[in-house]
């Protein structure tokens, strides 16, 4: 489990560093204090010396099809950095269980590499500009905590919206990650796939009895394929079975939930906006199966929200469960600095009951 | 969501329950010190909690907060009180300081009062309020009242000083049954001596 974080240069963050995590996280604060960031920043570390992580931030800010070299470079690699100021080096160190330090650094260069031959020779050639025909090239240096370094080099090239790299050795701490994003929901094969998964090793979890929340007429789940595409429908005692993307989207961010969840055993869900869809008043159930789901796959959660009721409910269904394995952190910007603050449990209750602002 | 009120002053008084909140109020009225904030963290067992969320709180990080004074009852134990809130400071990140009435040096600086005075083993707000009402001609009637009670039998209140605030404020001219609502500055001997303590621990914090 992901214990403490510390991020420097990243984003929008000089340096942030969260200790305190706990099983299920929220982060709050208000806007532009960097929240999504921080989910992307632990996106990026655990990708390690993997470009994968440049893919999630893509896709939590802007549709990865419509990657240009232009739009990578001004909205993806260069925005990375503080200040857009590539010189800095990106250094994001976690702790794994307390004592086991992950570190990535990622560097930028604009100088071509030797190795890149073929391109050399068109610009000796005349053929065109090598630096214009190149986005900024990252360095991604990952340090483990027991033997060496491993670094990559990864780019994007012309017109190609995938990125290129030097290196196949990619390297990351041991922790599998899912984002669920904020206002897309998850394609319908993507969730198929994971009810698949979850037929096939956890028959014992039953997703329908913790949907019954939202919907309770819902009684069976089942994948059809239509067209040679599949889709997760529903049965909720009609005439005929209802795709699960027309049953609203309080239900569906659950599903996406609890899916990413169930198939992402002993790793880390990050979840922009976890509140999303679901109204105030079934916040409280939502958290029971959470928390049950986040048990169950022994999986860890940090989620960001802007809710208020969202953080009363998980404060009420983790007090109750018995064993309040959740933090709220929530990152504060005062006088230009980032300044992270947790709740633990005595905390936030003391908060509630006095009525002080948590967000 | 009701939200407390904002943090706009630099230096807080944490008090216990209403009744206190509107005595320390009218307390700090009449002695013109205008530089505090009340705020009411309602009962003891909920104290830490309290300075817990406070410390938290987005505006008491921004607020420069320069001292923090906690005032509540001494109830039964004082020693018990003072060890109680001192622990409370501390899980808040907080100093603590070595006795009653004394102010930390630190930021921000701490400390506690416990009613009824400073060298009381026990007691509580009601004690104090009946000790400013010593020269008031009422408080005579009252003490009798609660004589003719005994000499009749009756079984004698569990609370002997908040029952006797509660028969003086039946003696006013508008019937409050709270010391919270009944903080008339005319009402109270406001210069009285026993409060030179608390005014004392007003300046120094």
């Amino acid at each position: 489990m992901l214990t403490s974080i510390q991020i420097e240069n990243f984003r929008c963050f000089d340096q942030l560093k969260v200790d305190g995590l706990s099983r299920v996280n929220l982060i709050a604060g208000k806007n532009n204090v960097g929240k999504t960031a921080f989910l992307e920043a632990i996106g990026m570390w655990t990708s390690g010396s993997n470009p994968a992580g440049l893919t999630y931030l893509s896709g939590m800010r802007i549709p990865l099809e419509k990657v240009t070299l232009d739009i990578a470079q001004e909205l993806l690699l260069a925005p990375l950095f503080k200040d857009f100021d590539t010189s800095r080096t990106i250094h994001i160190k976690g702790f794994l269980d307390y004592s086991e330090l992950h570190s990535l650094e990622i560097q930028s260069d604009r100088a071509i590499p030797n190795r890149i031959s073929l391109t050399q020779e068109k610009y000796e050639a005349g053929l065109g500009s090598l630096t214009s025909n190149l986005s900024q090239i990252l360095t991604l240096r990952y340090i483990p905590p027991e033997g060496q370094p491993t670094e990559n080099q990864f780019w994007l090239e012309g017109n190609k919206t995938t990125l290129q790299g030097m290196s196949a050795e990619l390297a990351t701490p041991s922790l599998s990650v899912a984002f669920i994003f904020a206002n897309s929901r998850q394609n319908s094969k993507t969730q198929s796939e994971m009810f698949g998964q979850l037929e096939l090793v956890s028959s014992d979890y039953s997703l329908v009895e913790s949907l019954q929340l939202l919907e309770p007429r819902l009684k069976r789940i089942t994948t059809i394929v239509v067209s040679g595409f599949p889709i997760l429908y529903g049965d909720i005692g009609l005439k005929r079975l209802v795709p699960l993307s027309l049953m609203g989207d309080g239900l569906n961010r659950l599903v996406s939930i609890l899916l990413t969840l169930a198939t992402n055993r002993d790793g880390l869900v990050l979840i922009d906006e976890i509140e999303n869809g679901l109204h105030h008043s079934v916040l409280s159930k939502v958290w029971q199966v959470i928390n049950d789901a986040a048990h169950r796959f022994n999986v860890q959660v940090i989620a960001t929200t802007h809710s208020y009721e969202c953080i009363e409910a998980a404060h009420t269904a983790f007090s109750d469960s018995g064993h309040y394995d959740f933090r709220l952190h929530r990152i504060d910007r005062i006088r230009d600095e980032f300044k992270p603050v947790t709740y633990d449990q005595e905390a936030l209750e003391g908060s509630v009951q006095a009525s002080f602002e948590v967000r | 969501m009701m939200s407390s009120p904002k943090i706009f002053k630099k230096k807080l008084l944490l008090v216990e329950g209403k009744d206190t909140e509107a005595f320390i109020a009218a307390l700090l009225d009449v002695s013109g010190l205008e530089d505090f904030q009340i705020l009411d963290f309602r009962n003891v067992e909920n104290f830490q909690p309290f300075i817990k969320g406070l410390v938290n709180r987005l505006d008491y990080r921004e607020s420069d907060i320069q001292s923090i004074g906690v005032i509540r009852d001494a109830e039964q134990n004082a020693s018990a009180a003072f060890e109680s809130v001192c622990n409370a400071l501390k899980a808040a990140s907080l100093d603590s300081p070595s006795q009653v009435g004394r102010i930390t040096t630190g930021k921000p600086r701490t400390g506690i009062y416990l009613l009824p005075d400073l060298g009381a083993s026990s007691g509580m707000l009601e004690d104090l309020c009946l000790n400013m009402l010593e020269t008031d001609a009422a408080i005579v009637c009252v003490e009798q009242y609660f004589q003719c009670l005994s000499s009749q039998g009756i079984q004698p209140p569990r609370n002997f000083a908040k029952a006797k605030i509660t028969a003086f404020l039946a003696s006013r001219p508008e019937l409050k049954q709270r010391v919270g609502y009944a903080m008339n500055k005319e009402y109270w001997n406001w210069d009285h001596l026993c409060l030179a303590p608390l005014k004392e621990f007003f300046k120094t914090l």
